[in-house]
């Protein structure tokens, strides 16, 4: 009976593997010129939104999308600093839409369905909440304490590219800029950006990820992570990016599916690799992570490596990776496919047999290395000559990269005149051949700042090529600033860039390709009482980081992605290479995003880390003084007041006198006297402390239910 | 309770006796507080740490594992093998090529600029990348820089880990003039960054600057290069480490002795008698006590050396101290009191003449906590010199060069690594510290007592004079001869006040702009402060309420001229008054007078602006309050009628060390402008009482 119930289990499992297709594995690698090796591992799976059976959807996460009615969403966890050097070097290769740097700690985009701004807030509330719980991180915190704004346009990529989104407030585009500086948040139909700085990423936290997963870390690809390796990358995120797909046309519902893909991308660090190189026996997987490759998850659809092909075969280190495959003994197993940025090699590692059929294929480290060394861009990440504006000799690397794309190059700089006012510099570094010459690019720059930094919207200058571009300068195609006391601003541009960058005569020829825009805005330091200073608050404001997202005109297409973003739509159609290999993973989100990228980037500035600004130093033990300084001298004013009003002379010569006011009047007539005195007092009081106004409104709110909400939290939308 | 009600009784009967005898406990009190001075270094405290996160001595040095000393050894003696004397670019060149295999891809940036002469600012600035090539070369691809320009180079090590939101800084002085020094500072430097970029304990993103001290100071060079870091120009082109937090200036240079013994120094201030965190000093100090062989760390409490009086003086006092007539301490002690006094002394008087005492104090001025770290090596002398007998034993010289560059390395390599450590900036020490020696300090609330004394001597003094001019003037008890008195006395202090704060703003606006022609913002403002100043001296001179009248074109002239006595006063106040009222019945009934709202809003104007310049620098006048609010007292004194001589003359004994503090202020108001507006009345009121008195 017991042996029947085994082979029941198992027939259910391959059944179910079989027919949830949704659900995906995918690995992509790439050795960069120092060593270090990317990995980016993503797991996709979909479920119908009015589905009664979640199949390989995390049922907890599919309830809190359905209850608040999200309608898209990005969550992404990240430690460490992925170099924007290292960025280009990727770029250059074919897995160049793989994964983009993400900026450090918490961050979190989520559009809702309802577009009201309270619905929005506390819709965001109680997602934060879920997603805590979820992650085991801090994120039930980012209400309070995260940089938090709704922009407008600019850091979803997919499935609404920003360019559709935006062109259309383009269109009214200058006369909408906000000269004030006060512009609401309307029009942001529910969406909430949020940038928490000091959630680091955990190993609790990844197991809380991994726990998502149909098997979690007992088999498939998620078996590879260990949180020992992972802790000692020099950079690793994990990521959570979900949203809800429209419904065909004569359903029902108006919503079709959700889709979820869970992303993890990891730079190993040199030493590991080396170590395992030495060992030529040793599989891939095994020298990268330590473990030999895992065990097969029968839940995925498919499970896949992606390895940067050579071209074409014709090479002689193309013909090297040949023999090697050959040699190691798994023909079949790598299929060679044609990207727009080359060849890739894509390695079923879990084929459909059973495990115990035959041996899991190996893949030998040897493909990864002769691959990477012809795939390489040849620009090694200390070689700073694409830098923008340097005016230095460009190398011949750079001559054989301009027919690949360059990723923009963002910048933030804060330049303080003092401990209390400052500039905020943001360059933006755009090379100007990835984009025809038929039409401009669009290039979409963001910055949020902090509460604490009062922003001066008239000071906004946009700067292209050193030139200022004017309200109705035709590369400006929309501006705006929404710079409210104690909320976040937003600045928020839209530039169409010139397809032909003008080369300054003095400068090199060669640097005329680079177009720099350089936004730059005046801040002031808000007063910052002493409880909404951070425990650490000796260390300043984190500064978020500036967001650019560049959209060349091949992208208008809606199917198009955006790399940097590392998030892509699954409806675009795949494409056989043109050697005729078969394919066998046409339904893999990440293999579609290498065959359709249109070449758009959205990119964080110093390669995803903030800027600190500081602010003036509060000393802490100060608090104690004042409280006594400042209730000495209430003390002695109010005794004073009180004494001139109790105890007049005339009030005490009427004590003495026979025929005045019984004790009980006269002690009611003091009392009298006395309570404008505390009333003025306490509004006073409850006018100074804004954390009282809160106490205070929340009490009323308790007794008037219809009250009109009280003071909000520094930092809400 | 019957014992608190005694006390209190006695407490009650001992308030008339010390009200009896005012000047007696003046006397005391200033007796007692140039005793406070006299006996600071007995209060001092040894320095410790006060931010545990520092690590100091938490982690060993690792130089020699990884291999940076052995390269840092085969650089210097490969420069000093091939003894053509280099400039200032080529010597940091050759030095990252000789090591190029230990320090990966290094590319340095190149920022040239010009400083005028004795100047700290630089003037004019560019920048021009040498890119780094692969392989840890350097190469100059700038255009050719005009003779006498000054060179900074500099490289930002990434941490692998790090976010890039905060740095720290190295600056490594090279004077090419003194070849040996400069080549072992090149070759440490070099060495360094190459051990930076293998050390996986890098949270923060570390800048080797190397300054060229040839044609211009560390100091210029270190402004010059804050200056291009803060700008917000060539953002690509210049390597940067956001918010630069902490910064240590090494320098390499000879040893002084004439044995060739190695020595450090630490100096700490900065422009303007800025100090960095107390806890910066003592982490180097205790770094290199903990982890190199070098003497104890001595401090450069001033630039220049104590007078030879003042070491005269206080050989005697050593030598009172401990001679049979009096005994107070031992021979050593006394002799060390005597040290840590003249130590705090020259301390003290390098913070109030504002002077730096080396190149951190640029990165002071920034709110980047600094200091200056001095090392003297026999190894660093020149062969004709010192070195002579170093060069003649091979040996010797050996264990010369392993020395310097094991000290300089460790102390670079853990002070740096403190710096890792911090995730905020230095907060739980103090920047308010007076060192009395290199192991010992006083705190702020120790040096507070003199002047808490002084202060408390000047205000019982004032109740005392005033006793003494109402006992000597029975007149005063008139209240309109008070008022005429008080409103003569307001009338005075505003004066000085509105010229001393134009002095000043004349001052700072030409030290700031340093003679350059003003901006437009710049030239209103200035404008505008000097037409404040302007209007305050009106009112000074002929009454604020004829000034106000004034401003009445039908009745400006009338009240002018009849302020010598209260009755003037009140007379114009009252025609003031009466023509203002004849004037809005002029205007007609229901009309508001034009004039009146003039007034009343010109006022405010001038009410406002006082008040926002007097808040702009309001902790600068708290703390300056506590040294001249004695003057104050004191100074109603002056206005006594004939006859009061007596309290006066205590008044001016009184003046003479107060006065003193007053030159002190004086003298640091010549490097700091905003100073003269808050010392420049009060000099100036002295000096017309005591005039007034003869």
């Amino acid at each position: 009976m017991q042996h029947c119930f085994c082979w029941l289990v198992l027939a259910a499992l391959l059944s179910s593997r079989t027919s949830s297709a949704a659900y995906t594995e995918e690995l992509a690698l790439h050795a960069l010129s120092d060593g270090s090796v990317l990995a980016h591992f993503e797991f996709s799976t979909a479920v119908p939104w009015q589905a009664a059976h979640m199949g390989t959807f995390p049922a907890v996460l599919l309830d809190v999308v359905r209850r608040h009615r999200v309608q898209q969403l990005e969550l992404s966890l990240t430690q460490g600093r992925w170099v924007w050097e290292q960025q280009r070097e990727v770029a250059a290769g074919p897995l160049h839409a793989a994964a983009g740097p993400q900026p450090p700690g918490l961050q979190l985009k989520v559009s809702f369905e309802d577009g009201a701004a309270q619905a929005t807030q506390a819709a965001h509330g109680a997602l934060t909440q879920a997603l805590g719980g979820l992650l085991c991180a801090d994120v039930a915190t980012v209400p309070r304490l995260a940089v938090m704004a709704a922009p407008t346009v600019g850091w979803f990529a997919q499935p609404q590219p920003v360019a559709t989104a935006a062109a259309q407030p383009a269109a009214g585009a200058a006369s909408h800029s906000d000269d004030s500086g006060s512009s609401s948040s309307s029009g942001t139909g529910g969406q909430v950006y949020a940038w928490l700085a000091q959630e680091s990423l955990c190993t609790e936290n990844v197991a809380a990820w991994r726990r998502l997963l149909p098997c979690r870390h007992h088999a498939g690809l998620a078996a590879l992570l260990h949180p020992v390796q992972l802790a000692a990358a020099p950079y690793h995120s994990l990521g959570l990016h979900l949203w809800v797909t429209p419904a065909a046309f004569g359903t029902s519902s108006s919503k079709g599916s959700v889709e979820l893909r869970q992303v993890l991308t990891v730079v190993l660090p040199r030493p590991a690799l080396q170590q395992q190189v030495e060992g030529q026996e040793a599989g891939l997987l095994a020298s990268l992570f330590g473990s030999g490759p895992p065990g097969t998850c029968l839940a995925a659809g498919s499970t896949t490596v992606y390895l940067a092909g050579t071209e074409g075969g014709s090479t002689a280190q193309s013909a090297e990776a040949n023999r090697t495959r050959s040699q190691a003994g798994i023909p079949g197993a790598c299929k060679r496919l044609a990207v727009p940025a080359g060849t890739l090699l894509a390695c079923d590692v879990a084929p459909l047999a059973p495990p115990s059929s035959k041996p899991r294929p190996q893949l030998p480290l040897s493909l990864l290395l002769l691959n990477s060394s012809g795939s390489g861009s040849g620009c090694s990440s200390g070689n700073n000559s694409c830098s923008c504006g340097a005016g230095s000799s460009v190398s011949e690397s750079l001559a054989r990269q301009r027919a690949v794309p360059v990723p923009p190059r963002v910048v933030q700089h804060v330049v303080q005149g003092g401990s209390t006012w400052g500039t905020l510099v943001v360059g933006t570094c755009v090379w100007a051949g990835a984009a025809p010459a038929a039409a401009p690019s669009l290039l979409h720059l963001m910055q949020l700042v902090p509460w604490q930094l009062l922003v001066d919207s008239s000071s906004v200058q946009l700067r292209l090529n050193g030139e200022v571009l004017q309200q109705h300068s035709p590369e400006l195609a929309w501006q705006r600033v929404d710079a409210r006391p104690d909320r976040t601003a937003v600045v928020e541009a839209l530039l169409r860039l010139p397809t032909a960058a003008p080369a300054p005569a003095a400068a090199d020829p060669d640097a005329g390709g680079w177009l720099e825009v350089q936004l730059a805005v005046s801040y002031r330091t808000a007063f910052v009482p002493v409880s909404d200073h951070a425990p650490d608050a000796s260390r300043g404001v984190e500064l978020p980081p500036a967001i650019a997202t560049l959209l060349p005109p091949a992208c208008a297409n809606p199917s198009s992605t955006t790399r940097g973003s590392g998030n892509s739509s699954s409806r675009g159609s795949g494409r056989n290479d043109g050697s005729g290999a078969e394919c066998t993973a046409l339904a893999a989100p990440l293999l579609l995003r290498l065959q359709s990228s249109c070449g758009a980037w959205q990119q964080y500035s110093s390669s995803g880390g903030g800027t600190l600004v500081l602010l003036p130093l509060p000393d802490f033990s100060m608090t104690f003084n004042v409280v006594c300084f400042t209730s000495a001298l209430l003390a002695v004013l109010l005794g004073g007041v009180a004494n001139l009003l109790l105890r007049s002379p005339e009030e005490f010569a009427d004590t003495h006198s026979t025929g005045g006011l019984s004790f009980w009047q006269k002690k009611k007539k003091r009392l009298l006297l006395f309570l404008p005195v505390l009333l003025v007092t306490l509004g006073l009081i409850v006018y100074l402390d804004k954390d009282m106004q809160r106490w205070v409104f929340s009490m009323l709110h308790v007794v008037l239910p219809h009250l009109r909400q009280g003071p909000e939290q520094h930092g809400e939308l | 309770m019957i014992r608190w009600l005694a006390l209190r009784s006695r407490i009650k009967g001992l308030i008339p006796a010390i009200v009896r005898n005012l000047q007696v406990c003046v006397w005391a009190l200033l007796v007692v507080a140039v005793a406070a001075i006299l006996l600071l270094p007995l209060s001092a405290n040894k320095c410790y740490l006060d931010e545990k996160a520092l690590l100091v001595g938490g982690a060993q040095p690792s130089v020699s594992q990884t291999g940076c000393l052995e390269v840092c050894l085969t650089v210097h003696r490969q420069l000093l093998a091939a003894g053509t004397p280099r400039d200032f670019v080529s010597l940091v060149q050759d030095a990252a090529h000789a090591a190029a295999p230990f320090t990966a891809e290094l590319g340095f940036h190149q920022h040239a600029f010009s400083a005028s002469l004795g100047s700290p600012l630089a003037r004019s600035s560019s920048s021009s990348r040498s890119g780094g090539s692969s392989g840890g070369n350097s190469s100059s691809s700038g255009d050719p820089l005009a003779a006498g320009a000054c060179r900074t180079l500099h490289t930002v090590v990434r941490s692998r880990r790090g976010e890039g939101s905060e740095g720290y800084l190295l600056l490594i002085p090279l004077n090419s003039s003194a070849p040996a020094a400069a080549t072992l500072a090149a070759a440490a430097g070099v060495a360094l960054a190459g051990h930076l970029q293998r050390s996986s304990w890098l949270a923060k993103d570390a800048v080797l600057l190397f300054a060229d001290t040839a044609s211009c100071t560390a100091e210029e060079s270190a402004e010059a290069w804050m200056l291009a870091y803060s700008s917000p120009h060539n953002l690509f082109g210049f390597p940067r480490a956001g918010l630069l937090q902490q910064a240590l200036v090494l320098e390499v240079a000879a040893a002084a002795a004439a044995d060739g013994a190695s020595s450090a120094e630490l100096s700490v201030h900065g422009r303007g008698g800025v100090l960095p965190n107390l806890d910066l000093y003592f982490l180097v100090k205790r770094t290199l006590e903990l982890h190199t062989s070098l003497p104890p760390v001595s401090l450069r409490a001033a630039t220049a050396p104590p007078p030879r009086a003042a070491r005269l003086a206080a050989a005697a006092l050593a030598s009172l101290t401990s001679s049979p007539p009096l005994r107070l301490a031992p021979a050593a002690a006394a002799q060390r009191y005597v040290s840590e006094l003249l130590t705090a002394a020259a301390f003290a008087g390098q913070l109030a003449a504002g002077e730096a005492t080396g190149a951190h104090a640029a990165f002071l001025s920034r709110q980047v906590d600094a200091a200056t770290l001095v090392l003297r090596f026999a190894a660093a002398a020149e062969p004709g010199g010192g070195g002579r007998q170093a060069a003649s034993s091979s040996v010797k010289a050996k264990q010369r060069a392993q020395l310097a560059a094991s000290s300089t390395l460790t102390a670079a390599e853990l002070v740096l690594r403190t710096f890792n450590n911090l995730q905020e900036r230095l907060h739980h020490s103090t920047s308010l510290y007076v060192l009395v020696s290199p192991a010992r300090f006083v705190g702020v609330a120790a040096y507070l007592a003199p002047p808490a004394c002084l202060l408390l001597a000047g205000v019982l003094q004032l109740i005392e004079a005033r006793r003494a001019t109402h006992a000597a003037a029975p007149g005063m008890a008139d209240p309109s001869l008070r008022a005429a008195v008080w409103k003569a006395a307001w009338r005075r202090v505003a004066a000085a006040h509105a010229l001393a704060s134009a002095a000043g703003t004349v001052m700072q606006w030409a030290g700031v702009s340093g003679g350059a022609r003003l901006g437009g913002a710049a030239a209103a403002l200035l404008l505008q402060q000097l037409l404040w100043s302007a209007a305050a001296g009106v009112a000074a001179a002929v009454g604020l309420p004829a000034a106000m009248a004034a401003l009445q074109p039908d009745s400006g002239g009338d009240s002018g001229g009849n302020e010598q006595s209260s009755e003037g006063a009140r007379s114009s106040s009252t025609s003031s008054s009466k023509g203002s009222s004849k004037g809005s019945r002029q205007d007609g009934t229901g009309a508001i007078p034009v004039q009146r709202c003039t007034r009343v809003f010109g006022l405010a104007v001038l009410l406002l602006q006082g008040t926002r310049l007097l808040l702009n620098q309001w902790a600068r006048c708290l703390a300056l309050l506590l040294w001249v609010l004695p003057l104050y007292a004191l100074w109603p004194a002056g206005t006594c009628p004939a006859g009061t001589r007596g309290p006066r003359l205590r008044s001016g004994l009184l003046l003479l060390p107060l006065l003193a503090a007053g030159a002190l202020l004086w003298r640091v108001g010549g490097t700091a402008p905003w100073l003269v507006p808050l010392i420049l009345p009060h000099l100036l009121l002295f000096g017309a009482t005591l005039l007034s008195r003869a």
